[in-house]
């Protein structure tokens, strides 16, 4: 009797564990692969909430989110892609697309847009798709522009109204500006470890202001003009005044994102030029900070520099329907109005960026006076972005430094700028 | 012939052999022979593939100012850091060894001097960037003893010396750990003769110590010499070569221009000049240093 049921008992695991690995196989979920930055923007529970409502819609799909902050992202992700390793859908820049490209890692976005659900084709404008050499590489998902954004409550208690253009700043800094209780206005990255916020942010947004233009339509320096010397003349004037935090310039060229960011978000420093998504990063470390976007600045002209982040698509992956699929998700209704209401971006939905309260918000207000703005200019794809970051970096920190003229500082980064250029074509 | 060959080797140790050699072959003469291929050849987007272009890279390398900035800064920090290291290492290597009144306190502080050791690299760099800050403890305490606010990374003057600095507390355990190994293997009657000799505690470590020490010391200057040359995270994570390229080295360059440009022939080619520079001071090192042994036997 025992060995009868001892047999019953074994053929019955069997028979078990071969219907669980058939029901497994037959269970098994496609994985997809997202590379994205925006743990720190958006917070975790977002990039969380996004995958989940995605897998819900998809229950055979299983999400996999992969992490890399900003600075590393895309060394990390080039490294991955040439071991044959890329992620299905990535979160890309404009200006990484060149590198990416050239090597052949960006699907063309073109057939699987043409093909696109009805719901996507109604919210989504085509304008928000970069076209690069004839080929669709990547999508928007959400634009937006670099401006001063400040502390609403430190410039209340400083009882000074936000400045709205370049001089008025001065006069706000100087007003915040407390050497005995080591208080300042503004901080700046312009740390050679923050190259590409200097040049990006800083400079090409001041540059514009100033009536200028940074590169030709060959990406070619046009920086090295009366205007790139008026921008980077008004911010040394500031490092000069000591109104930029710590006081000093050497100090200010010690200064990163990392930092800046950290004294924004601990009340230390009431101002910063950046873009919208700082309010996510400042709210993930104050959860108390109340953050607004000044009014539209204007110089010489009122242009701001256009600029987003998006998402490209894997000339790797072996689902490139469900990479466009999870894309679309990205864009759809639900997921923009959560982005834009949480985390005030200007996210990539037609339907969801017409809600009329959209004018009332702090960050999102001046936006569309931004865009709208005909001085305003894209930000292009170009080689070697690390170099050109350097490059601008490295003369203006002579030039703060005093080591330089202005207008020297520039030739000379124009003629390196322009040789990296030539050498990326 | 043969037969003197196989009096003089055991064949069948090489045949134990053959596997490891394989491995060895396998995984380092190949990538250096196509590191060294590499070197005399350019990537085609184009064509896409490698096309020969002769010493077109090496050529270019050379006319590269940025190139030689980094030679030069490399060359300090490496200087300087086995400088720190063996400055740090030693005397506290030679103090853990000393006779303590309390053998537990002795080994606590043996415990507590690795700590630093314990930091990844990143970790030590953010550690020591808040210390370093402008309004940070360090420039705190530096402006109670009357100094002024002092850069450390922001000025061009100071920044190689203070990554240096950070390089050199991190790193200085492992040199401390090689260097009081060797103090204890120092047989103790030598010391024991030296005090018959009537020896004191300087011509102890004089006569005794250093001479005993010098094949340690060589070595840990070698492999000093080796990983500060081609050192990377620390100091890309505090300043990436900045203020003013001041901090900028030759494995920046190399990272910079070989992987985030993903120009792999010119890339190669600051792969082998960087071998070529190291492989040479390393054989004028150990050539000297072999001549000074030698002359002193």
């Amino acid at each position: 009797m025992n060995r009868k049921l001892a047999k019953v008992l074994a053929v019955g695991l069997v028979l078990a564990l071969f219907v669980g690995a058939t029901l497994g196989v037959g269970y098994a979920k496609t994985k997809l692969v997202w590379a994205e930055w925006w743990d720190p923007e958006w917070g975790e529970d977002t990039v969380e909430w996004i995958i989940d409502t995605f897998e819900e819609a998809h229950p055979d799909v299983e999400v996999k989110a992969f992490f890399a902050p900003h600075d590393s992202y895309s060394d990390k992700l080039l490294t991955l892609c040439q071991a044959g390793d890329c992620p299905d859908i990535m979160g890309m820049e404009v200006t990484w697309s060149d590198a990416f490209n050239r090597l052949g890692l960006l699907a063309d976005l073109g057939p699987l847009a043409a093909s696109a659900s009805d719901e996507f084709n109604s919210q989504f404008s085509p304008a928000w798709i970069i076209n690069y050499k004839g080929r669709a590489i990547m999508a928007y998902l959400y634009t937006n522009s670099y401006g001063i954004i400040y502390n609403v409550k430190l410039l209340e208690e400083a009882g000074v109204e936000p400045p709205t253009d370049w001089e008025e700043l001065r006069e706000v800094l100087t007003t915040l500006y407390d050497p005995v209780a080591k208080k300042w206005g503004i901080a700046l990255p312009f740390a050679m470890k923050s190259s590409c916020h200097f040049m990006l942010y800083d400079f090409w947004t001041r540059l514009i202001q100033a009536g200028g233009h940074m590169v030709d339509e060959n990406g070619l320096a046009r920086f090295d003009s009366p205007a790139g010397v008026r921008t980077l003349e008004y911010w040394k004037s500031l490092l000069d005044e000591n109104l930029v935090y710590p006081g000093t310039v050497k100090g200010a060229l010690a200064t990163g994102e990392k930092e800046f960011r950290e004294l924004f978000a601990a009340e230390q420093v009431a101002m910063i030029l950046s873009g919208p998504f700082e309010k996510g990063v400042a709210l993930e470390r104050n959860p108390d900070i109340q953050v607004a976007f000044t009014p539209p600045f204007e110089d010489c002209t009122s242009g701001y520099l256009l600029t987003g982040s998006g998402v490209a698509i894997s000339s790797q992956t072996e689902h490139p329907e469900l990479a466009w699929a999870f894309f679309e998700h990205l864009v759809s209704y639900e997921v923009a109005t959560k982005m834009i209401e949480e985390r005030s971006l200007t996210w990539a939905n037609t339907a969801a960026l017409g809600a009329p309260e959209l004018a009332e918000d702090p960050m999102l207000g001046p936006y569309s006076e931004m865009v709208s703005n005909s001085a305003s200019r894209s930000w292009i794809a170009l080689p070697s972005l690390g170099d050109l970051c350097g490059v601008i970096m490295e003369h203006a920190q002579q030039y703060f430094l005093g080591l330089k003229p202005a207008q020297q500082a520039l030739d000379e980064a124009a003629e390196e700028w322009n040789a990296i250029v030539t050498a990326g074509k | 012939m043969r037969r003197r060959f196989r009096d003089r080797y055991d064949m069948e140790g090489f045949l134990f052999l053959a596997p490891a050699l394989t491995l060895l072959v396998l995984s380092i003469a190949f990538p250096l022979f196509r590191v060294i291929q590499r070197s005399f050849q350019e990537y085609s987007a184009q064509v896409g593939a490698f096309q020969y272009v002769g010493l077109k890279q090496y050529q270019h390398l050379f006319s590269d100012p940025l190139f030689w900035i980094s030679v030069r800064n490399t060359f300090i920090f490496t200087i300087g850091s086995i400088a720190l290291h063996l400055g740090f290492a030693y005397p506290i290597a030679l103090l853990l060894n000393a006779r303590w009144p309390n053998v537990k306190i002795r080994n606590f502080f043996r415990g507590a001097f690795i700590l630093p050791f314990l930091f990844s690299p990143p970790a030590a760099a953010l550690l020591w960037g808040l210390l370093f800050r402008p309004l940070g403890p360090l420039n705190y305490g530096l402006s109670k003893l009357g100094v002024g606010q002092i850069a450390f990374l922001g000025d061009s003057s100071w920044a190689l010396f203070s990554v240096m600095l950070v390089n050199s507390w991190v790193y200085f355990p492992l040199y401390m750990i090689l260097i009081l190994g060797g103090l204890q293997s120092i047989p103790k009657i030598f010391y024991d003769a030296a005090r018959v000799d009537g020896a004191n505690w300087i011509q102890r470590f004089i006569y005794v110590t250093l001479p005993q020490m010098r094949t340690l010391v060589m070595t840990v200057i070698l492999i000093d010499f080796a990983t500060s040359f081609i050192h990377f995270d620390l100091v890309w994570t505090m300043t990436k070569g900045g203020p003013l390229r001041s901090t900028y080295l030759i494995s920046f360059f190399l990272y910079e221009k070989g992987l985030r440009n993903f120009r792999l022939g010119y890339g190669s080619a600051v792969g082998v000049v960087i071998a070529l520079i190291m492989a040479i001071c390393i054989s004028v090192y150990v050539f000297v240093a072999i001549r000074r042994e030698e002359a002193a036997v």
